[in-house]
């Protein structure tokens, strides 16, 4: 049986998506499919690339994976949770618990500090966030290179600002990290350096980390890539 | 779930926005509590400064100018009722005491009122003036508490003109023209304060108003002042009267309302004009109500198309782990915290605007109002408040449903 709660994960699960499809109703009134995955299984702490044109579903299959989506039909499973039966609130738990998301435009709240918006996500459930959790933060915010926790957003450069982003995904310490194009808006430079952490972070603590990107030189970071065409996977993997 | 910093985000972000909010609701608060605030104070002080005055007799005519002549110093020519009935009043068993009142001359903008000692000390609740002494005679003066004119100093009365509006203080230019030369009046003291028009009048001896207008004295003995008169005496615009009983009081008033005179309780005709003012308060509380609705719906308006503008941000917020709870709480605080600001804000400026407002009433009128905060106002902003709250839901409510896949694409 299917777990249906969301508990945290102590290791890096095992995904697994079965005969998943994703459709909308066009406004003609006919449905559309836009992703149809008949089985994909993700292995726990696979470095994992996704790729393929705009409008092919990469973004798509990383909210279903991530739980922000639910697919028209299917499974989707992590290790014993099956997501794409959860609940809304425990999906909401989930994703809170197990799942790290690094976004293109790193979405962080202008208005906030660095470490403000790093331990805001914390405060979806607690009321205070414990000094511990605090240093903790700032030891992050640190090992990015960033120096100054109460800096504000504005201030930083675009690399930064993902760093802070990647950080804030980072600090409760996810089993799964998903980053959609997280490159995308950085210089080379940058775009290095944001890989790297990813990468160091997700084989330091064995997380599966799936990362959308148009971007070739990113995609060699990681050790599978799958390819996505009009919402299908391509034949033939790639293999690092 | 904390959304503290949520809101100090949210609130910081939209800058423009929540000041529009917060000047629109202070707006409908402040013009709801000012209305009902600067009646209140109109009210209770008109009727404090009619304390004194029991009973009025006038010549027939108008009972509300009477009163507002005679109560509030807003000085119009009324007709003069004959002397004789001061005779009648001292002779009256009903009447425990009784001053007659004269109106007509001005000095630097400040109306000059004849009348008796009795009346000057408020029937003896003023046992000494505040500055100098009470009157002793013809030629002297007391003024007011709020008369700029020093005791000691010298001054001659001018014939006030129908329809020139004085500014006490200022000499009007009329006021040259028509001055009574061979009258020269002593000012020997200061009254204490009364709150009322009184504080910015002029107090003479009925004697010398008579006098001055070539009406005699009042008294066969030459120099002598007060109570009682003699067999001619001068007519008056007006007399005040202090029943010994309230019995007495609606006795007198039905004896001297025939025979030529009118006699009128200010009370009673207050309340009248309460009752008018209660009637232009209802249909400005009616204006003030639609203004608010008005107001509350714009808002609405405004925080619904903020939040719009903002279901990327709160969908990016659903993707990093917060509950729907925890949206719909940012949003309705976020409405809630400018809607509480605005109210505090208009509480605040309502004051203020009662206050200018009573201060330009004063400055017109000499009718100190006294300004008052109660729990009725306090409450109707509590209750917008709540009104608020409500509204501050449907906002909160249209985040409960932010699809997060489709927001944050």
């Amino acid at each position: 049986m299917p777990n249906t709660t969301g508990p945290k994960l102590n290791a890096a699960p095992h995904g697994r998506l079965t005969n998943v499809c994703v459709e909308y109703i066009h406004p003609n009134k006919q449905p559309v499919r836009i992703l149809d995955i008949p089985f994909l299984e993700i292995p726990a702490g696979r470095l994992l690339g996704l790729r393929g044109p705009s409008g092919s579903g990469k973004t798509t299959l990383l909210h279903l994976l991530g739980g922000l989506a639910r697919p028209t039909k299917g499974q989707i499973s992590w290790a014993s949770s099956e997501i794409s039966s959860l609940n809304e609130a425990t999906c909401d738990s989930w994703r809170r618990t197990n799942v790290g998301f690094i976004f293109q435009d790193f979405h962080l709240i202008a208005e906030l500090s660095v470490l403000e918006n790093i331990v805001l996500p914390l405060l979806f459930t607690r009321l205070f966030v414990a000094q511990e959790i605090k240093d903790r933060a700032c030891q992050l915010i640190s090992s990015m290179g960033l120096r100054n926790p109460h800096q504000g957003i504005s201030t930083l450069s675009r690399g930064e600002q993902q760093r802070v982003a990647i950080a804030r995904a980072l600090l409760h310490e996810p089993t799964i990290l998903i980053a959609d194009e997280p490159t995308a808006s950085l210089d080379k430079e940058s775009a290095d350096g944001v890989m790297k952490l990813l990468i160091s972070h997700a084989q330091s603590t064995g997380a599966t980390l799936i990362v959308s990107s148009h971007d070739s030189q990113v995609l060699t970071y990681l050790n599978e890539v799958i390819t996505l065409h009009a919402g299908r996977l391509a034949k033939g993997e790639q293999r690092k | 779930m904390n959304p503290h910093l949520m809101v100090r985000a949210d609130l910081k972000s939209m800058r423009g926005s929540a000041f529009a909010v917060i000047v629109l609701i202070a707006i409908a608060v402040a013009i709801g509590v000012a209305l009902a605030a600067q009646e209140r104070a109109l009210r209770h002080s008109s009727a404090m400064a009619s304390t004194d005055f029991d009973l009025l007799i006038g010549a027939p005519g108008s009972q509300t100018q009477l009163v507002m002549t005679s109560v509030y110093l807003q000085t119009e020519a009324l007709p003069l009722i004959n002397g004789s009935v001061l005779q009648q009043l001292a002779s009256d068993s009903r009447v425990a005491d009784f001053a007659p009142i004269a109106f007509g001359d001005v000095v630097s903008g400040y109306p000059v009122v004849g009348t008796t000692l009795a009346f000057v000390s408020r029937w003896n609740k003023i046992a000494a003036p505040e500055e100098g002494r009470f009157f002793t005679a013809e030629t002297e003066a007391i003024i007011g508490h709020d008369v700029n004119l020093t005791v000691g100093e010298s001054l001659s009365p001018s014939h006030a003109i129908a329809g020139d509006f004085d500014h006490p203080g200022q000499a009007s230019k009329s006021e040259a023209g028509h001055r009574h030369e061979h009258v020269s009046l002593m000012i020997v003291g200061r009254l204490p304060a009364t709150g009322s028009p009184w504080d910015r009048a002029i107090l003479i001896p009925i004697e010398s108003v008579w006098k001055t207008h070539g009406l005699g004295t009042g008294h066969s003995e030459n120099g002598r002042i007060g109570l009682p008169f003699d067999a001619n005496v001068p007519p008056v615009p007006a007399i005040v009267v202090k029943p010994r009983t309230v019995p007495d009081a609606y006795a007198l008033r039905g004896a001297y309302r025939q025979g030529g005179t009118m006699a009128v309780f200010p009370a009673e005709v207050l309340v009248g004009l309460y009752r008018n003012l209660g009637d232009v308060k209802d249909v400005l509380i009616v204006a003030s109500t639609l203004n608010t609705f008005l107001i509350f719906g714009a808002v609405t308006l405004i925080m619904l198309t903020l939040f719009s503008t903002r279901r990327r941000r709160y969908g990016i917020l659903r993707a990093l782990g917060a509950t729907r709870l925890y949206i719909v709480l940012v949003v309705w605080l976020d409405a809630l915290v400018l809607i509480a600001i605005g109210c505090i804000v208009g509480l605040l400026f309502g004051w203020g605007l009662t206050g200018l407002v009573s201060a330009f009433f004063s400055q017109q009128t000499g009718l100190q109002l006294q300004q008052s905060l109660t729990w009725s106002d306090i409450s109707s902003v509590l209750m917008l408040l709540v009104g608020g709250s409500a509204i501050s839901t449907l906002p909160a409510l249209a985040a409960y449903r932010i699809p997060i896949s489709e927001s944050i694409k």
